[in-house]
């Protein structure tokens, strides 16, 4: 022991601290990336750092923002350095939002340095910045306990869970963007007053951003993609009452038939509670209230889907379900890429109903 | 007694993340990957299974007393110290790897080489002790490490960002005929049985190893999860991007309770163990081997206090692997470690042809001279 | 008789040495007031020499009551009158009479091992009371006992006692064969004994246990172990022992199993957390705040805001004040005792906040590290347990989580390392493997 004592102390003692304490560092919370108007230095990089305090009450949270012009991300993140007095750290950055502009005119692959680095955590969100990042980063919501806790906690389905908010991991999107049959999707956030609004989706093809879902959509694309419960299905009726669904549990399943053109089946399985309803209407006709909402719900996500295949994107994973189901190979792919735009789909919904809710 | 093999087999099939196993194969996803892990699976448990068998013709005895026994001590001293130069390269390989990784994702301002200094300091202090304790150790390691295990295995296939179409796509390309490399790498998941070359001095005279069907079973479990998992979370054409590729793996799960948010880190933590218990391992076998290379060398399991020869022998491996680090990077110790593997391959071939030949020998003697059937185990000494 | 005496001693003064005269005959007597009974001494030699003497009678008791003992060698008269006896010399005879002053009649309380609902007596500082307390507890004739004399001048009895039938033999004669070896002046303590024997002197593992409890001697005797135990102590020293065997109390044994298993559970994530958590702090501080969850992080930093040092210099004030204070209310008198803790924990851990000397975290941390430490129910074990972490938080200081982790491997490593008299410290299953290599082929 004594000798293993030394053997560790001469080991301690050669070695150089790589330590830093952590009050001696930045940390980043949230990255926003624009397009500047620069063309020398494309991109403004701003960074949202947190002011951390030893009380964590609502309202607390105290960031300070920076913002900067470089011709890449990395070289701008090393230059803002010279302008803070601690270490930036960017391990509990969980937060990556880019400029719509930013998206519209350069490729995608900028992103290449989100991936590369080692502290970036492969499950941060990525979303979209409307109007701009920088706006974005700017808001700090009153009820804040932490710095940028608000957009961990909507994204992270750890407090409120949304149907409209998407989420969108880094390990995702760069997964998206490479595999073959499957389009990258980012969530858009857009600033109100002092909150953030997240209720849409931006739909990208390898290259550009093609389509932007309105709520009601990224409701329907949502429980669709991620089987989320906690959603709710409206069925107006003639006399302009409304009878609303909440949807307690959803199942999606695709299959997909080979011929001339593909056909694509969606069906899906939903069951729910309502929450809003006239009185005694769904005692009168279950079965058939659940075929009104299941055929109208159909209708609706046909015209989602094809709306999506117009815009010549993919984002549900229709051609990589493809090349699953038949073991499909290079030549396969290019078939179906072919005659994806004119591919037929056949939703078929089975709703549910398991009661009315507390009252009749 | 069983239970110690299959921990040697357990981490040694574990710590093909370390030895890039992963990478090599996916590098060969659409050419003949699938098809070399099926393969390696059958080779792999053939290998296993055979040299298993023939050591049960040999209770009690290592490898070396094996050969001490059948050809003269200067032949049989080259060849254990190629053997032994063999397993040190996989540990220095592995300790390489391992402390780029570590650098990466736990301190990336630290000097790489202060780190491989602790690794090193550690591997020797804990290859020096003797063949029991390691023994010990192993075990209770091996549960150290279980509950990291299950727990990240339990949350990549229940993940719903895995993506089973990914992998299915992947599977489908079974049809081409593997490399020698793909091949070698397949069958390293069922390398751990190599432990009994070393580790069978302690077994008693009446062992005989049961449940040996397990071992297709695990090396094809290992191989399956090392090898589809990136696949599922990064796609057919994502994953080739990622160096380490099952750290980024790791981090893409996410831990929605818990002090701990990214999985990457119960990763490391498991890893950390499982990396220093190959390297314990290593450090020992070899030193063994180089022990055992003297004439007149009685193998003693259990031996209190260390003596001074372990720690000079196991310093010596320490040297060799701080050097490894000074030649290497990143790029080089990749095609050192496709070369290494491939050899072992080789080297676990012609091992199996040489254990069947002492078996078939020793049963002959045995045959021939029923009086003499007492020898060997006298000899060897336990 | 005397003078021999007179002459190894000197003259002490509380040393009597008479030459008593009845009128009839004359007998020489000399003794040790203070070690000896002197109502025993009295009823039993003086009142049947002076009052009632019948010359017949007294030579007939002096034969054959068995508290006389015919003592012929002048040397070890020394020996005797120091160990408690009276010597008497009668009729040109020298006869030894044992009437030591046992000074504890009864079994004294559990102090250190306290247990709930198991029994609450406990060993004193007599060996022959001990030795009552055992064989009462484990009354079976395969107990057997040696003994020995053992310290230049202390001269302590040292009784082995191990079960004739399960006790490993290996060990018996490795614990003999160290005990042959080891010559020391004085033996005060069973611990000091433990030392002794343990040869590993730079071990940070006991390898012994100390017990004060006669019921877990008697289950370890049951399991095939040995105990020493000695005059002067009021505690056993059981060997070989394990790992596992430290954290085990009796009173596992004497509530229901699962209540038991969860207990020793509690007790086993308690030592993990006394040793590794200020380490954790270092590192989660210095090198990887990244590890911990966003929410945590920040409130680390948030806490540690006003601390003007690194953390690891935080670590190593507030261990010290706590190693202070728990080294302090053992020592200090129990009225004292309390106020030392109100103090130290109370206005020093609150006003050390406050003033910004440590982080409010840093207290958690350290008052988790004492209170889970005391949850190791053997002492010396969580002696050692104290001093581990400082090994922890050292390679914390330079290695930070991956330090940690490897000091972590070590300290297995090292466990399964360390042999209890030739018995495996660390290991698991070893009866399977046992029984296992012992059945016929």
């Amino acid at each position: 022991m004594k000798r293993i004592a030394i053997t560790l102390l001469l080991c301690l003692l050669v070695s150089g601290c790589g330590m830093k304490d952590i009050d001696k560092r930045f940390y980043v919370v949230t990255t926003g990336v624009d397009l500047s108007d620069n063309p020398a230095k494309p991109y403004r990089i701003s960074l949202r750092l947190a002011i951390t305090s030893a009380k964590a009450e609502s309202g607390s949270s105290r960031t300070e923002i920076q913002t900067i012009e470089a011709a890449s991300i990395a070289e701008g993140v090393r230059h803002l350095k010279a302008y803070v007095d601690k270490e930036l750290e960017f391990g509990h950055c969980r937060v990556f939002v880019l400029g719509k502009s930013l998206l519209e005119s350069s490729s995608p692959d900028a992103m290449s340095w989100f991936a590369r680095r080692r502290d970036i955590q492969m499950i941060s969100y990525f979303a979209v910045g409307e109007p701009d990042a920088l706006s974005v980063l700017k808001i700090t919501p009153e009820s804040e306990r932490y710095p940028g806790n608000a957009l961990f906690l909507s994204f992270g389905n750890e407090g409120t869970e949304s149907p409209y908010t998407v989420t969108s991991y880094l390990f995702d999107n760069s997964r998206r963007l490479l595999e073959k049959g499957i389009d990258p999707v980012l969530p858009i956030i857009r600033t109100q007053e002092k909150t953030y609004v997240i209720d849409r989706v931006m739909l990208l093809d390898k290259k550009k951003p093609r389509l932007t879902l309105t709520p009601g959509e990224t409701q329907l694309y949502k429980m669709i993609s991620s089987h989320s419960g906690k959603s709710e299905l409206v069925l107006p009726l003639e006399d302009g009452k409304r009878v609303v669904m909440t949807v307690s549990d959803i199942k999606a399943k695709v299959h997909i038939k080979r011929d001339s053109v593909p056909v694509i089946t969606v069906k899906i399985r939903m069951g729910g509670t309502l929450e809003e309803s006239p009185p005694n209407l769904l005692e009168k006709d279950w079965h058939g209230l659940e075929r009104r909402m299941a055929d109208r719900y159909s209708e609706q996500m046909e015209q989602l889907l094809i709306k999506i295949r117009d815009a010549g994107v993919d984002p549900l994973g229709f051609g990589l379900k493809y090349l699953s189901t038949y073991f499909g190979k290079e030549k396969d792919y290019k078939w179906w890429q072919s005659v994806y735009p004119e591919a037929k789909f056949n939703v078929v919904t089975d709703v549910r109903v398991r009661g009315p809710g507390v009252i009749r | 007694m069983n239970r110690y093999f299959y921990y040697h087999v357990f981490y040694i099939g574990m710590m093909n993340i370390m030895l890039f196993v992963p990478h090599i194969l996916l590098k060969h996803r659409f050419d003949g990957a699938v098809s070399g892990l099926l393969l390696g699976i059958v080779v792999g448990s053939i290998l296993a299974i055979g040299t298993i068998y023939c050591f049960r013709f040999f209770p009690q005895q290592g490898y070396p007393e094996i050969l001490k026994m059948f050809v003269p001590a200067w032949v049989a001293a080259p060849m254990l110290y190629s053997t032994c130069l063999l397993w040190l390269a996989g540990g220095v390989l592995a300790t390489y790897t391992f402390s780029q990784t570590m650098g990466i994702f736990f301190n990336p301002e630290m000097n790489h080489y202060h780190f491989l200094l602790l690794i090193i300091v550690a591997s020797i202090f804990s290859g020096s002790r003797s063949t029991r304790t390691v023994q010990f150790s192993v075990e209770i390691l091996f549960w150290l490490c279980v509950p990291f295990l299950l727990f990240i295995l339990f949350k990549a296939l229940f993940n719903p960002y895995l993506s089973w179409d990914a992998i299915r796509i992947v599977a489908g390309y079974f049809g081409r005929t593997p490399s020698l490399s793909v091949m070698a790498s397949s069958t390293f998941f069922f390398t751990g049985y190599l432990s009994l070359t070393l580790f069978n001095r302690l077994n008693p005279a009446n062992f005989r190893l049961k449940h040996v069907w397990s071992i297709p079973i695990l090396g094809a479990m290992f191989g399956f999860v090392s090898f589809f998992i990136p696949i599922g979370f990064h796609g057919t054409v994502g994953v080739e991007q990622y160096v380490y590729v099952w750290s980024v793996t790791a981090d893409s799960m996410y831990l929605k309770y818990g002090f701990i948010q990214r999985v990457l880190f119960l990763f490391l933590i498991m890893y950390t163990f499982l990396s220093m218990m190959f390297m314990m391992n290593v450090f020992h076998a070899c030193m063994e081997y180089v022990k055992a290379s003297v004439p007149g060398h009685k193998p003693q399991p259990e031996q209190l206090p260390v003596p001074k020869t372990n720690w000079i022998i196991c310093g010596v491996f320490g040297v060799l692997c701080f050097l490894f680090s000074l030649w290497a990077n990143e790029g080089r110790s990749h095609w050192a470690t496709e070369i290494w593997l491939i050899i072992r391959f080789l080297f676990e071939i012609v091992n199996l042809i040489q254990m069947i030949i002492f078996a078939v020998l020793i049963k002959r003697r045995s045959s021939s001279a029923p009086s003499k059937s007492g020898q060997p185990a006298a000899t060897s000494g336990q | 008789m005397l003078e021999r005496i007179e002459a190894v001693f000197g003259q002490p003064k509380d040393l009597v040495t008479e030459v008593m005269d009845n009128g009839y005959t004359s007998m020489e007597l000399c003794f040790f007031p203070s070690m000896c009974d002197i109502d025993h001494l009295k009823d039993a030699v003086l009142v049947p020499f002076s009052y009632r003497f019948d010359p017949d009678e007294f030579r007939r008791m002096l034969k054959s009551d068995i508290s006389f003992i015919r003592s012929d060698e002048p040397q070890k008269w020394p020996e005797l009158l120091l160990k408690g006896c009276a010597l008497l010399q009668y009729e040109g005879v020298v006869y030894c009479f044992t009437c030591v002053r046992k000074m504890l009649t009864e079994p004294g309380n559990t102090e250190v091992e306290a247990s709930l609902q198991g029994p609450q007596s406990s060993f004193t500082e007599d060996l022959d009371m001990n030795m009552n307390l055992l064989r009462l507890r484990y009354n079976s004739p395969t107990m057997n006992a040696d003994v020995m004399t053992k310290g230049k001048l202390s001269r302590t009895r040292i009784m082995i006692v191990y079960d004739r039938v399960t006790v490993d033999k290996s060990s018996l004669d490795e614990v003999k064969k160290r005990l042959e070896s080891i010559d020391p002046k004085l033996i005060q303590a069973a611990g000091q004994l433990a030392m002794l024997i343990g040869n590993a002197r730079f071990s940070m593992f006991p390898i012994t246990l100390q017990t004060e409890r006669p019921d877990r001697v008697a289950q370890l005797l049951q399991r095939g172990k040995i105990a020493l135990m000695l005059d002067g102590s009021r505690f056993a020293v059981t060997l070989p022992i394990r790992f596992f065997d430290f954290m085990h109390a009796m009173d596992d044994d004497y509530e229901p199993y699962w209540m038991g298993r969860i207990l020793i559970l509690f007790r086993y994530i308690g030592m993990m957390l006394s040793m590794t958590l200020p380490a954790l702090y270092i590192a989660a501080c210095s090198y990887n705040p990244e590890v911990f969850r966003v929410q945590l992080a920040f409130s680390i930093d948030g806490s540690r805001a006003a601390v003007p040092y690194p953390s690891f210099v935080e670590v190593f004030i507030m261990l010290f004040m706590i190693e202070a204070l728990i080294e302090s209310s053992i020592r200090l008198p129990r009225f004292v005792g309390s106020t030392a803790a109100t103090v130290g924990g109370l206005i020093l851990g609150q006003a050390a906040q406050q003033a910004g000397l440590v982080s409010s975290i840093m207290i958690i941390v350290t008052s988790v590290v004492a209170i889970s430490n005391f949850l190791i129910p053997n002492s010396s074990f969580s002696y050692s347990i104290r001093a581990m972490k400082y090994i922890f938080v050292i390679v914390a200081t330079f290695y930070g989580m991956v330090g940690i982790i490897v000091a972590v491997f070590l300290i297995v490593v090292y466990l399964c390392h360390l042999r209890s008299f030739g018995q495996p410290y660390l290991a698991v299953n070893l009866k399977r493997d046992q029984k296992h290599s012992s059945q016929p082929r």
